[in-house]
């Protein structure tokens, strides 16, 4: 946790008995929340609750993944994502990470193929999830 | 351990140059 956090971030806290304005500044109605940001000051994902230690982890490297995914990094984002879906197993994370790494593979190759193929282990793995409805339609793709 | 500043701006500015992304945690002391 240490080492995701200080190698690919700069760690800020707000708290609210001392800089509570910033909650209304930046629309943060509960706590703990925790957003993630690019060095353009542009926010791109935020999370709210308690999270184990482990699907905390899981969640903060599946965000960064997504915001470098915005930023065009795609093969850290990919190298992030397979690490949420092999080190992380168990997580809530898996199958939105799963989601993302077929679109990352997809924006990077602009093969199609990875969309599928994340569908496919999605109904397999994660037949109720969320993230297997949202796939669905890639159902249209060839294998 | 982590070191946790407490400015946003500082933050950004701080990612930029180090072509990071930045953690911010919103919390409320016990």
């Amino acid at each position: 946790m240490v080492k995701v956090v200080t190698d690919w971030f700069i760690p800020v806290r707000i708290s609210g008995d001392k800089q509570g304005d910033l909650f209304g500044k930046y629309l943060v109605t509960w706590t703990p929340t925790i957003t993630i940001w690019d060095g353009e000051g542009r926010e791109h994902y935020r999370f709210t609750g308690f999270l184990t230690p482990e699907d905390l982890c899981a969640r903060i490297i599946l965000d960064g993944a997504k915001a470098e995914i915005a930023l065009k990094n795609y093969d850290l984002a990919i190298k992030c994502l397979n690490d949420v879906t092999k080190k992380y197993k168990g997580t809530c994370a898996v199958p939105e990470a799963i989601f993302y790494l077929g679109v990352a593979q997809y924006l990077s190759s602009h093969n199609p193929k990875p969309l599928r193929e994340g569908l496919e282990r999605l109904k397999k793995e994660f037949p109720q999830s969320e993230w297997t409805l949202r796939a669905k339609p890639y159902e249209l793709i060839n294998p | 351990m982590i070191t946790w500043g407490d400015s946003i701006e500082k933050a950004v500015k701080k990612a930029k140059e180090e072509k990071k992304l930045v953690l911010v945690d919103f919390f409320n002391p016990g």
